[in-house]
């Protein structure tokens, strides 16, 4: 491991152990050590983006079991027992340290996504009925909206008319304002009145109308 | 004939209208238009004529105070 010691030593390496070092702490030999890191099992071991060598920083752990298959075992045991092959990532464990030492520029071991499946069923369970909010079913909630909807109601009939005519007045108004529609449109293409007034003139016209098709009686 | 009775026929039935107060205000100036109209005219002498101005008068005065009791 001489031309390990002869790489140089970053100022970011300080607190990290060598493949040597920690081969020898955990009384390994270095190509143990190598695949421990690639199967994901060396927790804090980093490659260097410049040496190309491996460290590994604290915690300096050698797990048992890598901490991605860990994870996946929790969150999808059956997938996992139905893929005894699936390979750990192992770039969770050098990302992670990597986070942790705060290092610019590590490296990013590859990753085999051909044992990344999605999940078969839905993993988290639906924890409402969309059917039934149960925000309605407050009667605080209820009061409040019964509160909006008279509110609304009474601001709506304000300024409405109810007025009551016979056959007749109707047929004469509806009559009337026929030919004051005529007249306003004349005024209002000659720039002589305001576009509101026809409007205005056009929406009682379409009320009248629409009462008269409909045979709204009382 | 005129030309108002072509649009006028006598119905017992009555209406409920509801109107916004510029509906309203639209209304009532077209009946008053149509009114003046109608008693400016040749033909404001003729039965029916009487009949639809009578009418207009009346439409406007409920349409600015309400129908009386």
């Amino acid at each position: 491991m001489s031309n390990l010691r002869s790489v140089p030593v970053l100022h970011q390496q300080h607190g990290g152990l060598s493949l040597q070092a920690f081969a020898q702490r955990e009384g390994l030999t270095l190509g143990e050590v190598k695949g421990c890191i690639k199967r994901g099992k060396v927790l804090g071991a980093r490659k260097d983006a410049r040496s190309k060598h491996w460290w590994i920083y604290p915690p300096a752990k050698l797990l048992e079991r890598p901490r991605s298959r860990a994870k996946s075992q929790e969150v999808f045991p059956e997938v996992v027992a139905e893929l005894p092959g699936l390979l750990p990532c192992g770039s969770a464990v050098a990302v992670e340290a990597g986070a942790k030492s705060g290092q610019p520029g590590q490296h990013a071991p590859q990753v085999k996504a051909e044992g990344i499946f999605p999940p078969a069923k839905l993993v988290l369970p639906l924890l409402f009925d969309a059917s039934a909010p149960l925000v309605y079913r407050s009667p605080a909630v209820q009061s409040s909206l019964r509160a909006i909807r008279e509110a609304a109601a009474r601001q709506h009939r304000e300024g409405i008319h109810y007025l009551r005519l016979n056959g007749g007045e109707f047929a004469q108004l509806y009559a009337a304002l026929g030919r004051e529609r005529s007249r306003i449109r004349k005024l209002v293409s000659r720039g002589l009145a305001a576009i509101g007034e026809l409007r205005v003139s056009d929406s009682a016209w379409h009320k009248l109308q629409a009462m008269c098709q409909q045979g709204r009686l009382l | 004939m005129s030309e108002v009775s072509r649009y006028v026929k006598p119905s017992p039935e009555v209406f409920t209208v509801e109107l916004t107060e510029a509906q309203r205000s639209a209304l009532s100036f077209a009946a008053l238009c149509e009114a003046e109209a109608l008693e400016t005219g040749r033909e404001k002498h003729e039965p029916e004529v009487q009949e639809a101005i009578a009418s207009l008068r009346e439409a406007r005065r409920i349409l600015e105070q309400g129908r009386q009791p």
